[in-house]
């Protein structure tokens, strides 16, 4: 008997220290990256319904992922009456961690927009299909098989030219999270049709219902958030030392590399480099791919470029030497060829560098991050400034806003 | 015998401006409030005025207790004469 | 390999575990192998510089050994003081332009740690207190001992080789030790720097509120920071059988200057008072106060340039001197002041605590500055503008986070409280208690032991690790 009470106080004293952990923590405000993520059968991975958390990697944000998966307001799917839909499809930039949910650019679009149209009781509703991570590959998957529901008039691809990176194996920076495409024949084609996120080992939708429901549990607690934090950092650490051993240790590698290990790091703003052709050309496909697809549902395609950090760098002096740092005459090279891929295959295009660029030099204010660094996504001013300049160039030259902001809807 | 720890005993009482300082061979500076090495050099100096001796820095640095500094003058005044 | 990477942990747990199972006479070799490899994890080179530093050391000590015994004149003894010091004076030059910290002692890995080890060795066997016959592979594995060669402490030859052959203490004993010091490390630390660094970094920006917060919190930083490096040490040391010197005894509790240095980063202080203070005080003892001062301010100078050859690690160093000076010179008078006035004893303990701690606070904005024209400016627009400085005060709050304001605040509290029940110091005592307690003890510090390993995990990515792990 005296064993079970020992034990007991053991328990009470263990969850004692617990608790006062947790309240510690949240007392320090000592936030740790909730878990918003989950498998997905074809895209690898998706936002959870449901979850919600803080987002700590630029700044502390309290993210909410709706029901249907998007980091938005709840939308309803068919699409209501007398309302203008407009689809922010992208990756980091489309969903904007980085700033609470009011702040984001789409919310700055619906804003902008709603007093062009609000004649006859009509309203705008943008919705946010940003996912961060997200290759070209991810994005067209969600325009096929998730954008459609919420039925559209406009598309906006939000483009951040990292991501061309994404589109082969080779050039891949991260491990395999998303499915590759291939060029057969100059048709887009799934590299694996097989494709599946190797990390699932059973996957059954109870399966992921449990692992989310403990996901969610984890957020709402800062110990176990720090926990899983932890164990994250593990995994990299003991993949990291296996890398090492193996390095020293293993086989050596059949082709060694010949490129040294940042070569990839400048690529925006380095379009002509022979190992990133092939991605320009997939990168194209997919933009075909998506105008077809718009075109079937009778949907409006623009195409926006984001800025690269250093495009809109408010020190003119701090451009000028890194344009000399890399031998660069222009950082806008990758921008004007995408312009003209976009206008060839008839989608308006808008880059936003130059504007953006132009605004952060005259103001001298950083558009991007936290800090005169202007490193990282868009900050509160940036969303701002963007979704002011998209909502203009929707303005002007969409048939579609025209039409509606006309009255003749 | 004792006429040395007398004297020393006096020394330390004005060193460290303690009139109710004991002296014992086991006595150390974690004993003494004002002890430290700063304060050691000025007792240093204050039986070597005392008893007419000089120490050199190795003796000085060998020295662990009171006991270790009573024998170190007695050997001084034992060498002399 | 640093304190706080997660591979320096599965380094020191397959040290230990390797320790208590091989023989006690090769332990020491088991140290010195590891404290060589943890080396080579920095430079190559640096450790080929060690060893043969380590090994002519180790000669001229049987040679100035021979040369005591025999009584015959000991010209080894300066020789070898001089090219360590020169040795060790060489590289702090070419350091010139460091950077900040602790990290810019280490280059070769730990040259000032180890130089001062091989320098008390040259002094101890010269001066009798130690005999120079000892193995080889002992003498170096002190040297290099891989502990205490980041951050110290500065551990004394007699001390350590007394403690041969090494008898791991107790996990359960040397584990919290490391977990706290971790957690002081991580927690309070790293929380701290945000806030410093931004007002240290805008200094000529700022004015009143936000000066205030830089003044009051990187004594904290430093603190937390320095002794937790050293209870990691310390930690780790024990976990092979060898116990470091202790380098912090709650310095913000001292009320006096003197008092201060007898708390604050002890070995140094220590080694310091026996190998420069000492000498020096004993050769100008008859040149009354001046001798004194001079004594004084070559330590204290000693003190602040030992840090780096900088104006403003100098500037600390005459400012702590100038302290001590007038300490000393009115020590006598202010106790019979207050000898005289009993009434203000405790209000004078009181004052003296207060007035200390401001001494240092103000010595310290000379040590972290990065000249002395920035320090000078921090100490002289703390008041100005002070009414209208709220804005610049949000900024900073928004650059750094709130959440260092509110460790800042908490901290000291919890220093200090932590310093006073650390769990080493009791855990011994609980061991005694009833079944029931001792469970409880248990399995609480296990959850804290846990906690600070996670926490340690948590902050060693990368800021923007790949999320692709973070599915779940």
């Amino acid at each position: 008997m005296r064993f079970i009470r020992d034990l007991t106080l053991a328990a009470l004293a263990s969850l004692a220290v617990i608790l006062a952990l947790e309240a510690g923590l949240r007392l320090a405000r000592d936030r740790y990256e909730a878990s918003f993520y989950q498998p997905d059968w074809e895209r690898g991975y998706a936002l959870r319904p449901n979850a919600e958390g803080w987002d700590v990697m630029e700044s502390e944000v309290y993210i909410r992922v709706n029901s249907g998966g998007l980091r938005d307001r709840e939308r309803i799917v068919p699409r209501p009456r007398q309302t203008l839909r407009v689809a922010a499809l992208g990756s980091s930039e489309a969903a904007a961690f980085e700033v609470p949910l009011e702040e984001t650019f789409e919310a700055e679009i619906e804003r902008n927009l709603a007093p062009l149209i609000a004649r006859r009781g009509n309203h705008v509703e943008v919705l946010n299909f940003g996912v961060p991570g997200y290759s070209l590959s991810q994005q067209y998957l969600t325009l096929k098989n998730y954008v459609w529901k919420y039925d559209p008039q406009i598309v906006v691809l939000v483009w951040n030219q990292y991501n061309l990176l994404r589109n082969t194996e080779e050039t891949n920076p991260d491990g395999p999270q998303a499915p590759f495409y291939v060029l057969r024949d100059g048709r887009l084609a799934p590299a694996d049709p097989a494709f599946r996120m190797p990390s699932l080992r059973t996957f059954s939708q109870r399966n992921i219902a449990i692992r989310g429901r403990l996901a969610d549990w984890m957020n709402d607690s800062y110990l176990l958030s720090m926990l899983r934090k932890a164990n994250v950092e593990l995994q990299n650490q003991i993949n990291g030392l296996s890398a090492t051993l193996r390095r020293h240790f293993g086989p050596a590698p059949t082709a060694p590399s010949r490129r040294p290990r940042d070569y990839l790091q400048w690529w925006p703003y380095l379009p002509d480099l022979p190992d990133m052709q092939e991605n320009w050309k997939i990168g194209e496909a997919f933009l075909r791919e998506m105008k077809q697809d718009c075109d079937r549902h009778g949907a409006e395609l623009e195409l926006v470029i984001v800025d690269e950090d250093m495009q809109s760098h408010p020190n003119a002096a701090v451009r000028k030497a890194f344009m000399r740092l890399k031998g660069l005459a222009s950082l806008d090279a990758s921008d004007e060829r995408l312009e003209q891929i976009s206008e060839a295959n008839g989608i308006p295009v808008l880059a936003l560098a130059p504007l953006l660029g132009e605004y952060a030099s005259a103001h001298g204010v950083a558009l991007h991050g936290i800090g005169a660094n202007n490193e990282g996504h868009w900050n509160k001013l940036g969303n701002q400034l963007a979704g002011q300049m998209i909502a203009g160039q929707l303005r002007v030259h969409s048939p579609t806003v025209q039409a509606w902001s006309a009255g003749s809807r | 015998m004792s006429d040395i720890v007398e004297r020393m005993q006096a020394v330390f009482r004005d060193v460290f401006d303690d009139e109710g300082l004991v002296l014992r061979d086991d006595l150390t500076a974690a004993d003494v409030e004002n002890w430290d090495s700063l304060t050691h050099i000025n007792l240093i100096v204050g039986i070597e005025r005392e008893f007419k001796v000089k120490f050199t820095t190795a003796e000085v640095g060998s020295l662990h207790n009171a006991g270790d500094l009573k024998a170190l003058v007695q050997k001084k005044l034992g060498a002399s004469g | 390999m640093s304190f706080t990477d997660f591979s320096f942990l599965v380094f020191i747990a397959a040290i230990a575990i390797l320790c208590r199972l091989c023989p006690r006479q090769s332990r020491s070799l088991l140290l010195l192998g590891a404290s060589y490899l943890f080396y080579l994890t920095w430079s190559a080179r640096g450790a080929v510089l060690l060893a043969v530093v380590t090994g002519l050391t180790f000669a001229a000590g049987m040679g100035i050994e021979r040369a005591r015994k025999s009584q015959t004149h000991a010209w080894l003894t300066p020789l070898a003081i001089i090219l360590l010091a020169g040795y060790l004076l060489a590289f702090k030059i070419a350091l010139l332009g460091p950077s900040r910290g602790i990290a810019g002692l280490v280059m070769p890995l730990g040259i000032s740690y180890t130089t001062f080890k091989l320098i008390s060795y040259v002094l101890d066997v010269h001066w009798g207190k130690m005999d120079a016959s000892m193995r080889l592979a002992d003498f170096a594995a002190y040297v290099a001992f891989f502990p205490q060669i980041l951050a110290g402490p500065i551990q004394r030859p007699g001390d350590y080789f007394s403690q041969l052959p090494p008898v791991p203490a107790r996990t359960a004993d040397a584990l919290p030790r490391i977990a706290w010091g971790l957690v002081k490390k991580l927690l309070i630390a790293d929380n701290l720097a945000p806030a410093v660094n931004y007002v240290y970094a805008h200094l000529t920006a700022l004015h009143g509120a936000p000066l205030w917060v830089g003044f009051y919190l990187f004594p904290l930083q430093m603190y937390a920071d320095f002794s937790g490096l050293t209870d990691i040490a310390i930690g780790t040391g024990r976990l092979f059988g060898i116990t470091g010197p202790e380098n912090f005894n709650r310095p913000f509790t001292a009320t006096s200057i003197g008092d201060f240095w007898r708390r604050w980063h002890m070995s140094l202080t220590n080694w310091l008072a026996d190998y420069v203070f000492m000498p020096l005080r004993m050769a100008t003892r008859t040149a009354g106060n001046l001798g004194l001062a001079f004594s004084i301010s070559v330590n204290m100078i000693a003190i602040g340039l030992w840090h780096g050859l900088t104006w403003s690690y100098l500037a600390f160093g005459v400012v702590h001197s100038l302290y001590l000076t007038v300490d000393a010179f009115t020590s006598r008078a202010r106790a019979k002041f207050f000898k005289r006035r009993r009434k203000w004893d405790s209000a004078a303990s009181w004052m003296g605590w207060l007035l200390t701690f401001h001494l240092v606070t103000i010595g310290l904005v000379f040590f972290r500055a990065a000249h002395i024209s920035d320090a000078l400016w921090l100490l002289g627009h703390l008041f100005s503008g002070l009414g209208a400085s709220g804005a610049l005060f949000w900024a900073l709050v928004e650059s750094a986070g709130a959440r260092t304001l509110a460790i800042g605040l908490a901290g000291y509290a919890v220093l200090e409280l932590g310093e006073r029940y650390r769990p080493d110091l009791w855990l011994g005592r609980i061991s005694q208690g009833q079944r029931g307690v001792r469970w409880s003890v248990w399995g609480g510090v296990t959850v804290l032991l846990i906690f600070a390993l996670a926490l340690l995990l948590a902050h060693s990515g990368t800021p923007r690790s790949p999320f692709l792990y973070e599915i779940y």
